[in-house]
């Protein structure tokens, strides 16, 4: 195993600038992820550190050691592609033993070792009865998997797995994604992990890199950047439903300072929190503006006003979640998705609101919200 | 909008391929239903022939209580929208919006009124002159969906149309499709393999699988009373945890952990005597985990810690099997720690071993 360092990376395609001073560490044994949409260039930043592709500017360092110049098969990684790429003409059971045989690995391992791993890795993945299909005869989820063992049955000095568990259905995912997990920490393996899919993230990394349009926009431990996020952008890729984000202005009077998006949608702000949302406002039109985030599950609802703090809208729509419900209230330009343990609300009933203002984040405005 | 209903659907394919199997359901005016189930359930044929895109093998499809079996798609006035938009490329987002009243010989001054009202229903009026491909994939889906309900159809067909989402576009979409059904009053049918998306939207579920119906009933009802294991266990994310057990009484279940067995009280039983094989279920977010022992828990060790944002998910093993549990952040606990296991009385399920079916009858 091998710690990974990128420095400074840059990558150009003539006018598109795909990476753009990217640098970050993984550490010997760390699970470390590129979370961000697509078209973030998650799948760029492996394919350099893979060798398939060349910087533009900037260094890659596995394992201490400047690679740039290496070719991908001296650098001892492990890739696997969220298009599977299989061997149509082999089985399954070849396809996964394929790495063991290749002219590097050759007089290492003994036939009985190579079956012994494919076995093992196919009985992790849940796949053991397909070893002999053709590819083409699998499922994507299957397929996914195959491409997935094949990757794991070396021992190389890192994982680049790119969207490896994308494909398969929801259940099948979340079982997936935990044999991943204790797969990594088993073996104390250095993986590098791309995905948009943040409960992925979350739940697998030890530390989190989100990308957004080639530029690094927070490293952190999944813990902050859920709790902590730098900015609305971060904020918004993870949770489901996700965030709410509103804009506002920010009205000062002598009884202190509110918050307001719409006539019927103004409320206080706690006087401990002032500091934190000054740091955050801007200037717009000679007014002061604050984007506000909170969590679905940190507003609460009620037919009978709570405090002063709290507002009333119009129920747009009531969807349910397990035996929760989230109930949607329409603003301007923006839905407010609040989630509740009753259902019992119709469609154009006011209910009040209120925000859980501990919970409350302030953010500048680093992308457009509007639904 | 009219009622659609099923009376013995039979759709049998190149003779002996049986896709659907006598399925009879009722879907009422106004009602929101989804048709539930993984691919190869047989949900997909049912849509086909409620859309008149497929010949009915045997039994009859009924809207308003006439039967339609020989009413061509155009003429049952059907409403389909797919997961991929079909818009027209080369016209704009109003001569999208237009085309089926067109088709339809509506004169210029009565499409324009109805294009207007749809794009106005959908939001849709500041990008009426734009193509399709200035169009996010949020306002594409849109459009979709205003040009399938433009015509005032019986019923409005949805085909998995969120499943290629990101995810924050899907839950505000989720909000407009049930907001546009509530405001229309139409009748809604929904077919998905997702069960979140089912259970989102739907007032009632037809939850299918190997072409045959399992079981029909309101959303909340199917989650708290599924009719068998295999629907107890398509519904709900993550899936519910299943232990093997053995009855003592009609209200007490011997559970068999890795430390000999210990015995659970439960709701009464129906249709089993003590002694038989069952399989016992409650759902990771029913499970109660103790840090300490408890009389009747059982005792394993937390195998794996998932922060997945707005909860964890603990993994531990029991007699060869793993299990899942959702706690909220704030439960602290570490891997390889011992925990003990239980659940309320009317949080566990029961499942005959053999057959699936469950054991628990609603009150």
């Amino acid at each position: 195993m091998a710690d990974v360092k990128v420095e400074n990376i840059t990558k150009r395609y003539d006018d598109l600038v795909a990476l753009n001073k990217v640098s970050f560490e993984c550490k010997e044994g760390q699970f470390f992820t590129l979370l961000g949409p697509s078209g973030a260039g998650k799948t760029t930043m492996l394919e350099l550190i893979a060798g398939i592709k060349e910087p533009t500017e900037g260094h890659v360092y596995i394992g201490g050691q400047m690679v740039n110049k290496l070719p991908p098969q001296e650098r001892n990684v492990a890739m696997a592609f969220e298009n599977y790429a299989l061997y149509s003409f082999l089985s399954v059971y070849d396809n996964i033993a394929f790495p063991l045989r290749s002219p590097k690995m050759k007089g290492l391992i003994t036939s009985s070792e190579e079956r012994q791993r494919v076995q093992e890795m196919a009985t992790l993945l849940g796949i053991e009865k397909l070893l002999d299909r053709r590819p083409q005869h699998l499922s994507g989820g299957q397929k996914q998997r195959v491409s997935l063992a094949r990757t794991m049955v070396r021992r190389p000095d890192v994982y680049l797995l790119d969207e490896p568990i994308a494909h398969l259905d929801a259940k099948l995912r979340t079982s997936t994604r935990a044999t991943l997990k204790e797969l990594a920490k088993e073996f104390g393996i250095t993986i590098i992990y791309v995905t948009h899919n943040y409960r992925e993230a979350l739940a697998l990394s030890d530390h989190i890199l989100i990308l957004r349009e080639g530029i690094v926009e927070q490293i952190d431990t999944p813990e902050n950047i859920y709790h902590v996020p730098a900015s609305d952008f971060t904020a918004k890729l993870t949770g489901d439903p996700p965030i709410n984000l509103i804009d506002g202005e920010v009205l000062g009077n002598s009884k202190g300072v509110f918050f307001s998006a719409a006539p019927h949608f103004s409320f206080p702000i706690a006087s401990e929190l002032t500091e934190k949302l000054k740091n955050a406002q801007w200037e717009e039109n000679d007014r002061r503006m604050v984007r506000i985030g909170i969590r679905p599950q940190d507003i609460k609802i009620s037919r009978e006003r709570i405090s002063d703090m709290a507002f009333d809208l119009p129920v747009y729509a009531t969807i349910r979640e397990g035996e929760n419900s989230v109930i949607t209230f329409e603003l301007k330009d923006v839905f407010l998705l609040v989630r509740t343990d009753s259902d019992h609300y119709k469609v154009g009933e006011k209910l009040w609101i209120q925000f859980d203002q501990q919970c409350m984040f302030f953010f500048r405005k680093t992308m457009d919200i509007s639904k | 909008m009219s009622s659609v209903e099923f009376r013995n659907v039979w759709k049998i394919y190149d003779g002996d391929v049986v896709a659907v199997k006598d399925a009879s359901f009722r879907c009422e005016d106004r009602e929101f239903v989804a048709i539930l189930g993984p691919s190869g359930c047989g949900k997909s044929s049912s849509l086909r022939m409620i859309a008149g895109l497929e010949q009915v093998s045997r039994g009859d499809i009924l809207f308003d209580d006439q039967i339609v079996n020989d009413l061509s798609s155009r003429e049952r006035n059907i409403a389909l929208a797919f997961e991929s938009y079909a818009l027209y490329s080369p016209l704009t987002i109003y001569g999208n919006l237009a085309y089926p009243l067109r088709v339809m010989g509506m004169n210029k001054r009565e499409i324009k009124n109805k294009v207007t009202a749809i794009a106005r229903a959908f939001e849709l009026e500041e990008v009426l002159d734009r193509k399709p491909s200035h169009l996010s994939g949020g306002q594409k889906q849109r459009v979709s969906l205003a040009r399938a309900l433009i015509r005032d159809p019986n019923v409005f067909l949805l085909d998995e149309p969120l499943s290629h989402m990101d995810q924050a576009l899907r839950s505000t979409l989720r909000a407009r499709i049930r907001h546009i059904h509530d405001e229309l009053e139409a009748t809604t049918i929904y077919v998905t393999h997702d069960q979140e998306e089912a259970v989102a939207l739907a007032d009632r579920m037809i939850v299918m699988n190997m072409g045959t119906i399992q079981q029909v009933g309101m959303v909340n009802e199917i989650y708290q009373y599924p009719a068998n294991q295999f629907v107890a266990g398509f519904v709900g994310d993550p899936e519910m945890n299943f232990l093997e057990g053995t009855l003592e009484s009609d209200h007490r279940v011997a559970i068999h952990g890795d430390e000999g067995q210990v015995s659970w009280t439960t709701r009464r039983v129906t249709g089993a005597s003590a002694g038989s094989h069952v399989l016992v279920g409650v759902r990771p977010e029913k499970i109660l985990i103790s840090l300490e022992p408890v009389e009747s828990a059982l005792k394993t060790t937390v195998q794996l810690i998932e922060f997945v944002g707005d909860y964890k998910l603990i993994t531990f093993r029991i007699a060869g099997r793993n299990l899942k549990a959702l706690t909220p952040i704030a439960f602290n606990t570490e891997e390889k720690t011992s925990i003990w296991i239980s659940a309320d009385t009317d949080r566990i399920y029961l499942f005959e071993k053999e057959s699936g079916e469950a054991l628990i009858m609603k009150e």
